[in-house]
């Protein structure tokens, strides 16, 4: 058991939904709302990490993290060092690749709340933030908290675009997909299987807690 | 007109608008006529959710909309109770009508949330949710938050169209004891003159966006030569076909 890559696998996974969360709530809540020209587009490149195969999002961002981009110089004299095969690297990968599970169920379920609520709070005198806090948050929570949990468990299970990013380093970028990869090439089956049997019984504990939480707020209102 | 609902909305389109209206406080106006007759957009207006291309809406002596005016619905004391009720799902029938007591000191609201549960006849109820109160409870929570905002001005939207018989003789009756305790003028809209009749010392006939006539609804539908009555017999002979 490479105890050492599902801690790294944990971390990235909840740096992932920590950080893309509250990005997608206000996503969700603006592409809910806003009617504009190129409304489609945005939509569509929301949704192009699901369509895409990882290597191809791999090697672009690959590129544009690079020692020659404009972001990796930027990364260097920040960091000292580029974006490619380091934690940071994959952490900015695996937030770009989850923004479609993550905006979309909250997005659906802004969608969801009737413009008669809106209109309700507004003549009950909320300005538009307390509309959004007192009502839109708490109506819209299954679906924010669904995406939070479809964001943990993908990163967990992310591989190509980790992999592209970068590279399998112990300790640094070797999540436990990675690993359980390694011991299949290196013909060492039981740890692979120990492996992934404990990756599906976090990811699928996850998933249930993220929807009985997601239910429970369902069936009160 | 100091106090009480003075009303002028005129625009062409999308949803054309030719209407004048006058209420005192006190009275009830119903605003009855067909479909797409514009009836809920004026409404809207009057809260501040539709804007008219011109017009002026003047409440208690204060200017809510007129050329260079335009309050926002936050800043406009109505209360209106939506056609759909508009409840908010995730809090219960107290904590709906605390919503609307922004203004009041909070250790007040619990206690005006109660009293005005109790003027809706749903003393004991205020901890349900929406959802475990039947369609004519969860009007009358609307309603009740609707006062909850000490409003200048009560707008309902068909109140009676999706209740039964029994339900609709309760909220006349509320109707009716709203108006004895509260001097406001109140708005409601209706597709059936019987209500108007029951409830209103006013009707407004509207077609198309234009109010036609307006007067006493029984001194209205009592003269067969007002296009109420004609829209009434046109109604009932189409029911007899």
């Amino acid at each position: 058991m490479d105890w050492q890559a599902l801690r790294l696998s944990l971390l990235l996974a909840v740096l992932t939904t920590i950080i893309l969360v509250p990005v997608a709530v206000l996503a969700g809540r603006w592409l809910s709302g806003a009617r504009f020209r190129g409304r489609a587009l945005v939509e569509a490149a929301i949704v192009l990490p699901l369509l895409l195969p990882p290597t191809v999002i791999g090697f672009y961002l690959l590129v544009a993290m690079g020692p020659g981009s404009p972001i990796g110089r930027i990364a260097t004299i920040f960091f000292g060092d580029t974006l490619v095969f380091s934690f940071k690297g994959i952490l900015i990968a695996s937030i770009l690749v989850n923004i479609p599970f993550a905006v979309q169920p909250a997005q659906r379920a802004f969608d969801g709340i009737g413009k008669d609520l809106r209109d309700a709070a507004a003549t009950c005198g909320h300005s538009v933030w307390r509309t959004f806090w007192r009502i839109e948050l708490p109506l819209a929570w299954p679906g924010i908290v669904t995406g939070a949990v479809f964001t943990f468990a993908h990163t967990l299970g992310e591989f190509g675009v980790v992999l592209m990013v970068g590279g399998s380093i112990p300790g640094e970028t070797r999540t436990i997909a990675l690993s359980i990869y390694d011991r299949v090439q290196a013909f060492d089956n039981a740890s692979a299987g120990r492996m992934a049997g404990l990756l599906m019984a976090i990811s699928l504990a996850a998933v249930a807690i993220g929807f009985f939480l997601a239910g429970r707020r369902n069936a009160r209102g | 007109m100091a106090e009480g609902l003075s009303l002028r909305l005129s625009q062409t389109g999308p949803i054309p608008l030719d209407v004048d209206i006058t209420l005192p406080v006190g009275q009830t106006l119903a605003l009855v006529g067909p479909s797409g007759a514009g009836k809920t957009t004026i409404l809207r207006a009057i809260a501040g959710l539709y804007r008219p291309r011109s017009g002026h809406i003047v409440v208690n002596g204060q200017t809510w909309l007129d050329a260079t005016t335009n309050l926002a619905p936050q800043h406009r004391r109505v209360g209106f109770v939506f056609q759909s009720y508009g409840l908010f799902p995730h809090l219960t029938a107290a904590g709906n009508i605390r919503e609307a007591m922004l203004e009041r000191p909070a250790s007040e609201r619990a206690g005006r949330a109660d009293d005005l549960l109790a003027q809706v006849q749903l003393a004991g109820l205020g901890g349900r949710y929406p959802a475990q109160l039947s369609g004519g409870q969860q009007q009358r929570v609307a309603l009740a938050r609707a006062l909850a905002r000490d409003p200048a001005i009560l707008l309902l939207d068909e109140p009676f169209s999706a209740v039964d018989h029994p339900v609709r003789r309760a909220l006349h009756a509320i109707i009716a004891e709203i108006r004895g305790a509260s001097p406001l003028p109140i708005v409601f809209v209706s597709h059936d003159v019987e209500d108007a009749v029951r409830s209103a010392d006013q009707l407004c006939f509207l077609s198309k966006g234009r109010s036609l006539e307006s007067g006493p609804p029984r001194t209205l539908l009592d003269d067969p030569n007002t296009q109420l009555s004609r829209w009434m017999n046109g109604n009932a002979s189409a029911e007899s076909d």
